[in-house]
Order: C-alpha cells, then structure tokens, then sequence
C-alpha cells in the first residue's frame, strides 16, 4: 500500500496501540512523507510591477517555481495550490522601490482563513525595501494561495512566496 | 500514556535498536508529535496603539493581538507572548509594519525570558533609521533560537526618548525544528 501525507490525528491513529494488523511499514512512511514532504514556493525576479492602489493578485510574468513536493505550483496564475488539508506555515517576501509613495502586500488565498497581516511601506525617500509577512493558516485540499497587494507609484521587484505543512 | 513531545537525543535512544521488540508504539506515536508538533505564534493588523519610548531597551507596547492555530506551545494574547512548552531548537520568523514621530533610528528585537525571569538577546534583531516622521517602516527578522521549558518570547523595542512607535502589524511565528 502506498504512503500518503496524512493529518496528525490519522497518524496517531495508525499508531494507536493495539491496532489490527500491527503497525505496517507504510505508517511509517506516510509518517515520513507527512513530515519530509509538503512544501513549495515560487518566486519572480525584477517583476517592475505596481498593481494599483487597491488590493489585487499579484501575478507577474513568468514567475520561477521553487522544488516542491504535495502542492501544486501554478506560474501561470502564479499561485500554490494545496494539496492535502493541515496547518500550514506561508511567507511571503516582496521587495520594493518606494520613492514618496506608498505600498501594501499580504497573502491571499481561495480560503477565508487566511490570517490579515500586511507589509507596508511608505512616506519616506528610501527604497528597496522587504516586507516579509509570515503567517499560520489552516487549509485544505485544493485551496488556492497567491500574493497580494496594492500599491501607488511604488514598484514591487522581487516577490517570493513559500508554503510549508507543519501538521 | 500522553504523547510526549521529545528531544532529538530523548527520541534517538527510544529508537536506538529493536533487536528485542521493544521500539513501541508509544515510542511512534512521541515522535510523530515530537516531530509535527510546537508551532504557533500571533498577528496585528491595522493596530494604532502607540509606545512612548523610554530611551533604552524595553518591552514593546502592543495592541492585543489574535493568535494563530497553535500546537504544544501557549500563545499568550493578553501578555503579547509565546511561550515553549518542550525544550528544543525553535525557527523565529517576524514581519513588522511600524511608524515613529521623528526621524530617529529604533531597533525591534525578539528577546526570550526565563521562567525564573531573566531575559536575554536571541540574536533576532532588526534596525531602522527613518527618512522622515512618520515613516512606515518595514522589519523583517529571522532566527534559530535555543528554549528549554517556560521560556517566553516578546517583542522589545530600543529609541529615542519620549518619541513614538506605532506597531501597526505584527507577525510573529515559532515553529519547533528538533
């Protein structure tokens, strides 16, 4: 039988004592995959792109994809799409240019259970700044995550985002 | 039994050999939580609450933040801190969106208490020298910092006398790495 990434309380259960037909060679390794696996993340490079003053993806062109494993990396629409459902550690990372200006970024997503928390910079003369957002959410399969943000005369230039299963 | 979060060292000898059966599943099972357990942390957005700085280093005044989903680790809003459950090897990540009324530098830092109450630098630091008042200022810190049982992690701030900070966002996330 395959291994397969499994949620904590289903692995505690395939190593319950006194479960029929023992604990097999496949627990463990699905044990091992729940815990190796699980990560992905993508990122893009001298996007030069400002997306308005009002929140919207961020989906430059041609975004790179990071290795991954158990979740979906979409350069196309840039986003990651989950995989299997548990608690996942997202950070994201967006560098920018600001010049008397002003921007925004936080992590979005299909699930509505995505913690609001932004990055911000603005009102200064200094430029090229990072705004690192990391947060904790609980997903599940096939939920969508995508970074975004809004922004006015800023340019956003290097945007990364990175998912990894905790539990 | 309860599933025990574990130390590396603890969790190497219970699997040390099984050359007479005796790997149990109880072993499994305190290595499953040991090894997908410990994380948690908490957040502020859109926060206005200010900190009239006293011109050396001290704890940062917050507004009450929300927790995240948190495992084997105690979250606490009301006192703004995180603190360890099992000894071990703890990832620190933190995002930070702040302002100060004047043009002063102002350096933000994760510092850890003792259970016995003695706190010290984790080496989780982050600097800024605003351009102008009233600037939002953007911090990133990372690190990898030892904690044994009781241990508390908080937000510290160091500025100029009798300026203002305002944390506007706060990120902070401890995952458990071994």
């Amino acid at each position: 039988m395959a291994a397969s990434v499994q949620s904590r309380n289903d692995l505690l259960a395939l190593l319950a004592p006194g479960r029929d037909g023992g604990i097999l060679p496949e627990d463990l390794r699905s044990l091992l995959v729940s815990r190796l696996g699980c990560y992905a993340g993508l990122y893009k490079l001298d996007a030069a792109y400002s997306p308005g003053p009002s929140f919207t993806r961020l989906d430059p062109d041609s975004p790179t994809a990071f290795d991954s494993d158990d979740i979906a990396v979409d350069t196309d629409d840039c986003q990651l799409t989950i995989g299997t459902d548990g608690v996942y550690l997202l950070v994201s990372v967006v560098s920018t240019t600001v010049d008397a200006s002003w921007c925004d970024t936080r992590i979005g997503g299909s699930s509505g259970d995505i913690p609001e928390v932004w990055g911000s910079k603005s009102s200064g003369y200094s430029c090229g700044f990072a705004q690192v957002v990391p947060v904790i959410a609980t997903l599940s399969a096939g939920d969508t995550v995508y970074l975004e943000g809004k922004s006015y005369g800023a340019m956003f230039q290097h945007l990364m985002l990175l998912a990894r299963r905790l539990a | 039994m309860a599933d025990t979060v574990r130390t590396l060292a603890a969790l190497q000898s219970l699997l040390a050999d099984n050359e007479t059966g005796d790997i149990s599943p109880q072993d499994l099972r305190d290595m499953l939580v040991s090894i997908l357990g410990a994380y948690g942390g908490f957040y502020i957005h859109a926060s206005s609450t200010g900190h009239t700085l006293g011109g050396s280093e001290e704890l940062c005044t917050l507004a009450t933040p929300t927790a995240f989903d948190a495992q084997d680790l105690e979250v606490d809003t009301g006192n703004k801190k995180v603190t360890i459950a099992t000894d071990g090897k703890y990832l620190v990540l933190v995002g930070a969106v702040c302002r100060v009324d004047s043009t002063n530098a102002v350096t933000l830092k994760i510092r850890k208490t003792a259970s016995g109450g003695s706190s010290s630098d984790i080496g989780i630091a982050s600097h800024y020298s605003p351009t102008q008042a009233d600037e939002t200022l953007s911090f990133a810190m990372a690190g990898i910092a030892d904690l044994v049982d009781g241990d508390y992690l908080r937000l510290w701030v160091n500025g100029t006398a009798t300026d203002v900070l305002t944390v506007t966002e706060l990120s902070l996330v401890v995952c458990r790495l071994a």
